[in-house]
This record gives structure tokens, C-alpha cells and sequence, in this order.
């Protein structure tokens, strides 16, 4: 525009802008070619000046800038998947032919992560609950849950009633060969008085003995008879396929386990559902290793296995369960350590932060222990089901 | 995945197979460079234009950006994959501690020596807080200068990071430390001075907005000037703190890896330090900080500011950034040797284990805790568990023969007794076939091991006859 010199328009400019008010957009529309060397002499002179009026200067130049700079248009990358995981129910209400209050569902997933898609189901949290206190429950959890931990009703009915929990995994360690070795229907005692007690749908659990499970989860799905229980777990080291029988006569959910590896995963669910479960009756387990304890291996066979899914491989289309629980298997969790701090903070934050962790690679169902861990684990995922919230505070109101 | 293209790389190389680089071919070093296995400075053939377009070729989707220099210097970001098994996550995250201009002197210095201290010994590494983020509370220059001050001359290698909102206070503080300090926050209303600032002291600069494409915006008019940028797409504090915010954190990854939207192309920076004024039990806030940061190490969080010293809080944490920047392709492994634990001598018990990370340091764990005196044998597997080399045939009676001799174990003990895992219990009669050594199968898992020795009467081994 002119040939002033930039020190005379400067000068002109801030006299208009402290004697005539809001004229400031004109004048910086008309200079703002030579804006590089305006910009600097400006500077000069505004530190210099009182607070408010550096500030009406500060802006309008600002926006000058911004005129110049063109912002490329941003798209948030959501992407569109072909596969989407099954939805699996856990328990049955009345109508449905069972004596659950409510029901919960597992998986439903069209997305990785939240930005491209909410989860139609966040990750359910489900309370371990073992018939016999004798398998080394850690110090921290004893302490916290104190005599309810000798009576599996007891405990159960607890945890439902003081945490809010949504769902109950009954523990039958007792028919362990190498524990109690406590008969099949003694078991099979508890497992009614516990459905009895809560309302809240069961996972059964067996002891991780290969033969002895069997004749649990066949019986366990005979007692539970409509009441859509998950069996807890099978593997290619047991005679699952009279577990699977079962699971289809009986109408229940079965959960197959495999350690840390995408193809021994494929391979026995892909085995289950040519015994002709469908998609809708199956959760998968592979394997959580503890936080320090080789959680970076279940965080890569997660995620695969999630994004395996989502791009159309059917036999990996099923909900993942966690057991968050073996966090407490990190000596970081329950160790007596004087220089890692007290361990009733240190033990709950291992196991919440493994339950997220895994959370966020694609785990729906989270086994969990510690009252601290999955109260806070449950109110913190509960957000994978919703539109992201942003909200109104900042870092920006504790920085002056 | 839009990561470089070997043949690309291959066609800016000499093409001579020269070997100057270490690799036999032009094209191996291709591959290794794209692997992140090599630099291209390696080459000494390379005229300055194709090293140039070898760089820009190569330059990861997410900028490395070096904060600080010399003893304090860290480096942050660098990452071209969203997830680790496509290639390895680079750069663990520093954690910056912060500290307050508001504080007294004594508590300022008290708190900049136990970061500059802070450790903690996990798997054969030592981890520690890498950084402190002075930051402003007072909006007093002189204060903040002050406290800069106080962090620096405490701290002996930590990276400093300046926070303020206004220009004039990190201009102060600029004036007590001014080796490349990283500034932030840079927001809507601030941008123009601290990018000026930022320019005129080579500084890397923060930025912060709430939502994505506000960032977007700030980071299109940041980078006309200052190359080195940090993005905070805004913590989210509250219940939601962690979904919200390594949502955002992800959105932005996904933007600037998989659709090379070069303005999200920068590390992202995490800011947990609030919780402190927003918590009244300290307890409950150091809680809320550990959770949210851990959860931010494994979702896309390059540098956190936090305000916790408490060990049991930033142990996750610092667990966490170990675990998940580990190199997918590496198998995690320990030397091979004959390992002393506690005091062993001739009498002492000799356990075999393999070379995997964690099961050495488990079951070295495991033994010295219950104070056990033998020693510990670890063979070359590869770095595989002790289940998975049995089963992939690693762990062989060749394989414990070979460590036996090499290790020189025989002079060590006179007794010929050996303890393999429980999990090995397969390989027993091949190992007793190779070695001439008398196998005793130990137990399922390393942390019954002490009692099994005790009961089976391991512990003391006589001479046999």
C-alpha cells in the first residue's frame, strides 16, 4: 500500500487504537501485506506498554495472521471396518427363562476406538469370588473385604450389594484334585446357594484341573439351566467338546483360553464353533500378563486379535475377556517393599491399571478383585460406551 | 501403513554393496534403515542431496522433537506406527515433575532433589523421573524466575520444561535457563507471543487446545515459525479423564500416522499435574494422576507433567512406559551365564532356566527373596519362556551340555545334580542323556522353589557315593 515508513504507521495505528477504540480491524486489514515487519516493530513497542492495552493489540494481530495462514481442512480418521464383533449376553431375566434381575452384554463392536465408534457395550466388570478363602487371596484383599472371604454366599452378596457389581465369577477351586478335591456336587451346592443370593448374572469357575473342570462345567450347566452362565474356562488341554455339549443343551455361554497367541486362539474357537456354538455364545481369553509382568505381549495379541476381528475374520469375533485379577501374580502388587511405598495403594492400582490397559485394546469383560480397583475401573470405562465428553475444566486454570 | 518404501530407500544408495555401512548389501541397508536399524549417516558414500532426500524420506510421521540440551536434553516422539506390533514404539515419555512458583525456597529444592533422586530398580533397569516442569502459579516474573532458578541449580540432568500463560513470565524464566527448555501452554489467546518467543530462543513449544481441531488450528499457525512442537489435545480431569483423553490422544495419532495430516505430526504431551489442586486427599490425587498417566503411556501420551513423587504412584507408571516401549522384535533377553545367587559354594544347588527376561528375573527374585545360596544356570534360548523353548526345542539336552562347559559348572560344585523347571519336565531324560548329570524336576511355578528345595533336601548337596 504506502511508502510510509513502518515506524510512522505503527504510530498512526496506535494512536487510533488508544484514542478512537474499536477502529483496529481496518487499520490491519490495510497493512497487513507488510505484516513480517510491522509485527516486529510492534512488538518492541507493546512489551513496553500496560497490560490492557498490549492485549488490544495482541489480537487484532492475531487475527491478521490467521487470515494469512490457511488451515487445511481435519477430518477426524474414523474408519470404516467390514467386521464387527458379536454380541454375547450374559444371564437370563424370567421371561427369558431364567431367575436374573438383569442381564448384561458383552462386545457389539464396530470400532477400535471410541473417536470412530462408542462401544454399544462398555467393559463389564465381574467380581471374583473363590468357595474356599485357602488359595493364597493377597493380603490387600483380605484386609479389605475382611470375614466375607470365608463364605462364598457372603461374599458374593457383599460385593453385589456394597460395590454395584454387574456380574459375579464364582470360583470352584475347592474340586481342585490338588486343593480340597471337594466333590462335584458340593460344588455344585454352592453354586445354587449363590444364585439364590445375587441377582446379578454368574460366570462359573472351574479350579484349571483339565479333567476335573469337565465334570464341573457339564454339571454346573445342568444346575444353572437357563440362567445363561459363561463356564470359566476351556482349553485344548481338556475334553471341551462335552463342555461345549453341554454349554449348547443347556443354553450357556462358554469361555475358551489360550496363552498369548493369536492362532492357538483362532484355532479352538474356530474348533468350538464347528461343534456348533454360534459366535453369540462364546467370550475368548488370551491371557493377561500382569503390568510388568509381560503386558506388553497381551496388549500386542489383544489389539491383533480386535483388529483382526474388525477387518472380517469370523473367528475372532468374539468379546475378550480379561483376567485382571493375575496383576496380583506382580510382586510390585502385594510385595511388603518399603521403598515402592505402602502396598494397600500400590496392590489396587496394579490391578486397575492392568484392567484399563487391556480395556482399551479391546478386553469386555474384566476379572477383578480389589473393591478400590473395580469401583474405579467402572465408573472410568463406563465412558467407552459414549460420545467423548470434554469437559470444562482445564490445565490451563492452574497455570497463570 | 504408510511407512517408507524399501525399494524407495534402495534407489537413493550408491547401489556398490561397498560394506562401509556393516551390511554385506546396498539393499540390506535399505531394509535396516526403514526398520530404524540404521541411520543414514552410516553410509559414507552419500552425496549431501540424497542424504537430504534419504532424511525426508525416512523422517517418521511423528516429528522427534529434543527438548533441553547436553546433560538435560530428552527426546520425545518419533513414532510412524499406531500400534507396537507393527514396528516398536520410540522415545519412552519423559515425565516432568512439577514444581511451583508459589512454593517456598526450601520445599522448591526440597522437591527438585527428590525428582533429581528419584529411583527405582525394575528388571536390571533403573527408572526414574526425566525432567521438571517449573510452573507458574503467581504470574510474577521475578518469582518464576526465581523458582527456575531454584529447579536448576538443584538438578543435575533433569530436562526443565517453563509453564506459564503469559509471555512476559516465561520470558523471565527464559532468562534463568535458556538451554531449549520446552514452553507451554501456547493457547488461542497467547499463541502469537509464545511462538515468537519459542522462534526467537529455539525453544520447543507446547500446545494446548480442548478439542482436536482447535489444535489443528493452533498447530498450522505455530509452524510457519518454530519447527519443534509439542501437542496437548487437553487432559480431561473428572470419571471420563482417562477414556476422554486417550481417545483424543489416539484421534490425533491416527490423524498424523495412517493420513499423514502433517499439522497432528507432533509428540503429545500429558498434563496429570491438576489433580493435585483438584483432589484435598493427597492420597486420592497421586491415585487419580498414576491411573490416567498409565493409561496415557500405552495410548499415544510422548511427555507427561506430573505432580506426584510418590513412589507407589509413579511405579505403575514408569512399569507401564517400560513394558510398552520394549522392542516387539527383540526377544526379551538376559545373558547367558552362571549367575551367583546370594552365596552359593560347592554344596550349593545348581537350577537351570532359560535366557528370558522375565523368567530370569523371576526366578532370581523368587530365590533371593526366601535368601536361597545356589546357583543359577541360564541357557542361550533365544529369549523364549521356558514352556514355549521346550516346546520349540531350544531347551535341549545339547543346549544344557554346552552352557554346563562354557560356564565351566563342573569346577564350581562337586556334586552333579541339576534342577530343571517343572515346565522342562519333558526334556528330563534327554538333558540327564547329554549331560551325565543326575536331573531333579523342579516346580511349576519359580516362587514354590524355595520350599520344594528345602523339603527335598536340595538345599545342601553332598558328594555323590
Amino acid at each position: 500500500m504506502s511508502e510510509r515508513r513502518p515506524e510512522d504507521l505503527l504510530r498512526e495505528l496506535f494512536n487510533r487504537i488508544l484514542g478512537e477504540g474499536e477502529v483496529r480491524e481496518v487499520e490491519l486489514r490495510d497493512v497487513s501485506i507488510e505484516a513480517d515487519e510491522l509485527e516486529l516493530e510492534l512488538r518492541t513497542v507493546a512489551q513496553a506498554l500496560p497490560r490492557e492495552v498490549w492485549e488490544r493489540l495482541v489480537r487484532p494481530r492475531a487475527e491478521a495472521v490467521e487470515r494469512e495462514v490457511e488451515v487445511p481442512e481435519y477430518e477426524p480418521p474414523v474408519e470404516e471396518y467390514e467386521g464387527e464383533v458379536a454380541e454375547v449376553q450374559l444371564g437370563a431375566t424370567r421371561s427369558e427363562g431364567g431367575t436374573r434381575d438383569r442381564v448384561v452384554k458383552l462386545g457389539g463392536e464396530r470400532a477400535y476406538f471410541v473417536f470412530e465408534a462408542p462401544r454399544p457395550n462398555p467393559p463389564v466388570v465381574t467380581f471374583d469370588v473363590f468357595d474356599t478363602p485357602d488359595v493364597g487371596i493377597p493380603g490387600p484383599i483380605r484386609e479389605e473385604l475382611g470375614d466375607v472371604i470365608e463364605d462364598p454366599v457372603d461374599w458374593a452378596r457383599t460385593v453385589v450389594k456394597r460395590y454395584g457389581v454387574d456380574v459375579i465369577t464364582l470360583h470352584l477351586v475347592s474340586t481342585s484334585p490338588k486343593l480340597h478335591d471337594a466333590p462335584v456336587e458340593e460344588a455344585m451346592e454352592t453354586l445354587e446357594d449363590v444364585l439364590d443370593a445375587v441377582k446379578v448374572p454368574i460366570i462359573v469357575g472351574g479350579s484349571g484341573d483339565p479333567e476335573k473342570d469337565v465334570e464341573v462345567f457339564v454339571k454346573a450347566a445342568e444346575v444353572c439351566e437357563g440362567e445363561r452362565v459363561m463356564l470359566s474356562s476351556i482349553n485344548e488341554d481338556m475334553d471341551f467338546e462335552r463342555v461345549v455339549e453341554a454349554a449348547k443343551e443347556h443354553g450357556h455361554v462358554v469361555l475358551t483360553f489360550a496363552p498369548v497367541d493369536v492362532n492357538m486362539m483362532k484355532t479352538l474357537n474356530k474348533r468350538v464353533l464347528n461343534l456348533g456354538l454360534s459366535k453369540e455364545d462364546v467370550v475368548m481369553d488370551p491371557t493377561t500378563c500382569a503390568l510388568g509382568y509381560g503386558i506388553e505381549y497381551t496388549v500386542d495379541v489383544m489389539t491383533r486379535i480386535r483388529l483382526a476381528a474388525l477387518h472380517g475374520d469370523e473367528y475372532l469375533q468374539m468379546p475378550i475377556s480379561s483376567g485382571s485379577t493375575n496383576a496380583w501374580a506382580a510382586r510390585e502388587a502385594w510385595m511388603k517393599e518399603e521403598s515402592w511405598g505402602p502396598r494397600e495403594y500400590r496392590g489396587p492400582l496394579w490391578e486397575a491399571v492392568t484392567a484399563t490397559t487391556v480395556a482399551l485394546c479391546g478386553a469386555d469383560l474384566l476379572m477383578m478383585f480389589h473393591p478400590w480397583a473395580v469401583q474405579v475401573v467402572q465408573e472410568a470405562l463406563e465412558y467407552m460406551g459414549r460420545e467423548r465428553e470434554v469437559g470444562d475444566v482445564h490445565v490451563t486454570d492452574f497455570i497463570a | 501403513m504408510p511407512r517408507a518404501d524399501v525399494m524407495e530407500v534402495y534407489n537413493l544408495l550408491p547401489k556398490s554393496n561397498c560394506g562401509a555401512c556393516g551390511c554385506k548389501t546396498c539393499m540390506e541397508f535399505a531394509t535396516k534403515l526403514v526398520n530404524r536399524e540404521a541411520d543414514p549417516e552410516d553410509c559414507p558414500n552419500l552425496d549431501e542431496d540424497s542424504l537430504k532426500k534419504l532424511r525426508e524420506l525416512l523422517a517418521p510421521p511423528v516429528r522427534e522433537v529434543t527438548i533441553c540440551r547436553g546433560d538435560r536434553e530428552v527426546v520425545v516422539g518419533g513414532d510412524e506406527v499406531l500400534f507396537r506390533h507393527e514396528l516398536s514404539y520410540f522415545n519412552p515419555p519423559p515425565v516432568f515433575i512439577a514444581v511451583y512458583d508459589d512454593m517456598e525456597e526450601d520445599e522448591l529444592r526440597e522437591k527438585t532433589e527428590r525428582a533429581q533422586e528419584f529411583q527405582v530398580e525394575r528388571v536390571g533397569e533403573t527408572l526414574r523421573v526425566d525432567g521438571l516442569a517449573v510452573v507458574s502459579r503467581t504470574g510474577d516474573p521475578e518469582r518464576f524466575a526465581a523458582a527456575v532458578e531454584t529447579a536448576v541449580e538443584h538438578s543435575e540432568d533433569l530436562a526443565i520444561a517453563l509453564i506459564s500463560q503469559d509471555p512476559r513470565v516465561l520470558a523471565a524464566g527464559l532468562d534463568a535457563f535458556d538451554e531449549r527448555p520446552l514452553l507451554y501452554p501456547a493457547t488461542e489467546e497467547n499463541l502469537e507471543d509464545l511462538v515468537e518467543l519459542a522462534a526467537e530462543h529455539e525453544c520447543p513449544l507446547g500446545l494446548h487446545a480442548t478439542e482436536v481441531e482447535d489444535l489443528v488450528e493452533l498447530s498450522v499457525r505455530a509452524r510457519e515459525r518454530v519447527e519443534d512442537l509439542l501437542l496437548d489435545p487437553g487432559t480431561e480431569f473428572g470419571p471420563h479423564d482417562v477414556v476422554a483423553t486417550t481417545d483424543k490422544l489416539a484421534e490425533l495419532r491416527k490423524a498424523a500416522v495412517e493420513e499423514e495430516f502433517e499439522p497432528l505430526g507432533y509428540p503429545t504431551l500429558v498434563t496429570t499435574f491438576p489433580y493435585r489442586f483438584l483432589e484435598d486427599d493427597p492420597v486420592e490425587a497421586a491415585r487419580r494422576e498414576s491411573y490416567l498417566a498409565a493409561a496415557c503411556v500405552l495410548r499415544y501420551a510422548d511427555a507427561l507433567i506430573m505432580d506426584t513423587l510418590e513412589p507407589w504412584a509413579l511405579l505403575p507408571v514408569l512399569t507401564q512406559r517400560q513394558c510398552i516401549y520394549t522392542d516387539p522384535r527383540e526377544p526379551q533377553a538376559v545373558d547367558p551365564g552362571l549367575y551367583k545367587i546370594g552365596d552359593p559354594d560347592e554344596h550349593s544347588p545348581v537350577l537351570v532356566t532359560t535366557n528370558f527376561t522375565l523368567t530370569y528375573h523371576c526366578v532370581a527374585d523368587d530365590l533371593e527373596s526366601a535368601d536361597v545360596d545356589c546357583w543359577l544356570l541360564v541357557i542361550d534360548t533365544g529369549g523364549l519362556a521356558v514352556d514355549v523353548s521346550v516346546a520349540g526345542g531350544q531347551f535341549n539336552g545339547q543346549a544344557v551340555k554346552e552352557a554346563l562347559e562354557e560356564f565351566n559348572v563342573e569346577d564350581k560344585v562337586n556334586h552333579r545334580v541339576l534342577v530343571i523347571p517343572g515346565k522342562a519336565a519333558a526334556v528330563k531324560g534327554d538333558v540327564e542323556d547329554a549331560t551325565g548329570w543326575k536331573v531333579v524336576i523342579g516346580t511349576q511355578d519359580s516362587s514354590e522353589l524355595p520350599e520344594f528345595l528345602e523339603k527335598e533336601g536340595l538345599l545342601r548337596i553332598k558328594e555323590e557315593g
